[in-house]
């Protein structure tokens, strides 16, 4: 029987434990990502055929609790009914 | 139209006499006759009366033809099918006489004309709306010119499904005029205009991706073009902390609170030009006019955009797989040096694929000693006169030049490169010598020098790399009328 001494021993612990980790950060691409968003280019040669409200705007987000910006794509429309129920439950919590 | 007046006076006369003869003649017991005419007894009040009923009906008759007269100078006779021609022609005179205002009411004519006689939707209108157009523009009459351009692209949409080709050239001109409105310095809503003319041309791609399919070869210069307002858009950002979603957005009211600040607005004009300029690069690959050539010159188109955006060391790059290229294909170094050694001032003004054309066009450009540049406008500075003359613009005289030399010095930014974009020349003008200037202001040296430097010019290479200093003469042409000023020094 080989003799496995302890130093070898932590460097094996300490590689199965990174593998491990990166295991575990690896997803399904088709679950995290359903559809590819669009490119920049894309979105602004669907903007110039729709209404104003109808037009998209995505842009690279820093999300709460991350530093690794996403890109997020809003419909102008979503982004202003969003801002105005905001306004309006601050609005209320303030009165 | 010939003049029947006095005709119709002596019908009307002799009629009433003969109807005041007849009525006298009915009579079953004629008394007081003074004689007999034809066989008809006259009675003795007849001539009298025959003659009260003329002169009563005389001014009458007198005051409708007049009014016929006054109606014919004051309105003009829309019913008349070649008017139209004669009114644009007369326009066009007005026009090339800097006479706008009369030229505007001949053309709005003109429009009235053609609608009478060919239909409120007739394609008839598209020319005469241009004109009118032009002659809004130079006025600067931009709450009248809205009107018109939407009225221009709506009877243009009702030729998308007639003829896409005939829709297609028209909204070329219609680009064109948002993009003279947008160029114009009395106008404060540029970038409202820019952004129309860009998304004209977007329309443009989708109307042909659409008929002729997503890999059509039509699409490249389109999307060129939408390339190069990017580039326009930018100097418009490059002055600007913030950019508002009404700035972004075609409409004039605001939509929302939406900002960009001016980094990211670059970064996105820089990434959909890099973009689109890929996309015309495989456009070119998969069709029947792909070669080695064409694709090495898509190459310099992209390492062109990278220099515009200060991103010398990727355009580096580009430019020496664009060169590796062309020698692979049997070009002589001699011919690369020769072409990559001239100096010219980016963007390209079209998209031209074919090495050889493209070649050709450099060594004319260069044959003229000094270099010769047209400033486009104020709002944009560092920008040459798009190819095509813009309306508008056209009209105003150009008759500022000044002629200098100067050393162009390659800047080594390599090291501070990183993944944001700047609008720094890479090559540097330096060692201004001013030669002479018309007309002979003082203020004008030290304006014109500051526009020269901010020109992006291609690198200079021999053997794939950036050559040492040169140095060029240039004759700067410009508006005098608005000056060589820079615009952010104007606001």
């Amino acid at each position: 029987m080989k003799y496995i001494n302890s130093n070898s021993f932590g460097k094996f612990a300490l590689i199965t434990t990174c593998l491990a980790l990166l295991a575990s950060c690896a997803v399904e691409p088709e679950k995290s990502n359903p559809r590819k968003l669009p490119t920049d280019a894309e979105v602004e040669q669907y903007n110039a055929s729709v209404e104003a409200d109808e037009r998209i705007v995505c842009r690279a987000e820093r999300q709460v609790r991350s530093n690794i910006p996403r890109r997020v794509c809003r419909l102008v429309r979503d982004i202003e009914e969003t801002s105005a129920f905001h306004r309006e439950q601050l609005g209320r919590v303030l009165r | 139209m010939p003049d029947y007046r006095f005709q119709r006076i002596l019908i009307f006369t002799v009629s009433s006499a003969a109807l005041l003869v007849s009525m006298g003649s009915t009579g079953n017991k004629p008394t007081a006759t003074v004689g007999s005419f034809m066989g008809i007894n006259i009675h003795k009040h007849m001539p009298v009366l025959a003659l009260a009923v003329s002169l009563l009906l005389c001014p009458a008759v007198l005051a409708q033809n007049t009014q016929t007269k006054v109606a014919e100078t004051e309105a003009p006779n829309h019913f008349s099918q070649p008017q139209f021609e004669i009114l644009m022609d007369e326009g066009r005179t007005l026009l090339e006489n800097n006479l706008f205002t009369e030229a505007e009411k001949v053309f709005a004519e003109a429009v009235q004309n053609i609608k009478i006689n060919y239909g409120l939707d007739s394609p008839f209108q598209l020319p005469a709306v241009n004109l009118l157009g032009k002659a809004l523009i130079a006025q600067g009459s931009w709450a009248a010119l809205d009107r018109q351009l939407a009225y221009f692209e709506w009877i243009n949409d009702s030729n998308y499904n007639k003829d896409i080709e005939v829709y297609l050239r028209w909204t070329e001109v219609l680009s064109r005029l948002y993009l003279a409105a947008a160029a114009d310095i009395n106008n404060s809503a540029n970038a409202h205009y820019l952004v129309t003319a860009k998304n004209l041309n977007w329309r443009a791609v989708s109307a042909i991706e659409s008929t002729f399919g997503e890999q059509s070869l039509r699409l490249a210069p389109w999307l060129y073009n939408i390339v190069l307002i990017h580039y326009y858009q930018s100097s418009i950002s490059n002055r600007r902390f913030l950019t508002s979603y009404t700035y972004k957005s075609e409409s004039s009211e605001i939509v929302s609170g939406w900002a960009l600040g001016k980094s990211e607005s670059l970064q996105k004009s820089y990434g959909i030009g890099k973009e689109l300029l890929q996309r015309i690069r495989v456009l070119y690959r998969n069709s029947n006019l792909a070669n080695a050539e064409s694709d090495a010159v898509n190459l310099i188109y992209r390492a062109d955009w990278d220099v515009l955006f200060g991103k010398s060391r990727s355009a580096l790059n580009l430019y020496n797989r664009a060169y590796v290229a062309l020698l692979t294909t049997g070009l002589s170094t001699q011919e690369l040096d020769g072409f990559f050694s001239r100096a010219k001032v980016l963007p390209e003004q079209s998209l031209e694929v074919d090495w050889y054309e493209l070649n050709d066009s450099a060594q004319a450009a260069n044959s003229t000693n000094p270099l010769s540049f047209t400033a486009w406008s104020p709002v944009f500075p560092a920008t040459e006169l798009p190819e095509k003359e813009l309306p508008g613009l056209t009209s105003r005289r150009r008759n500022g030049s000044a002629l200098f030399r100067f050393d162009l010095v390659p800047q080594h930014r390599n090291s501070t490169e990183v993944a944001g974009v700047n609008l720094q020349p890479d090559m540097k003008a330096e060692n201004f010598q001013f030669l002479s200037s018309s007309p002979d202001w003082e203020s004008l040296e030290t304006q014109v020098q500051k526009e020269i430097s901010q020109l992006h010019f291609r690198p200079r290479l021999q053997n794939g790399r950036v050559m040492t200093n040169t140095t060029i003469e240039m004759d700067y042409s410009f508006y005098l009328e608005e000056g060589p000023s820079l615009v952010n020094e104007l606001r």
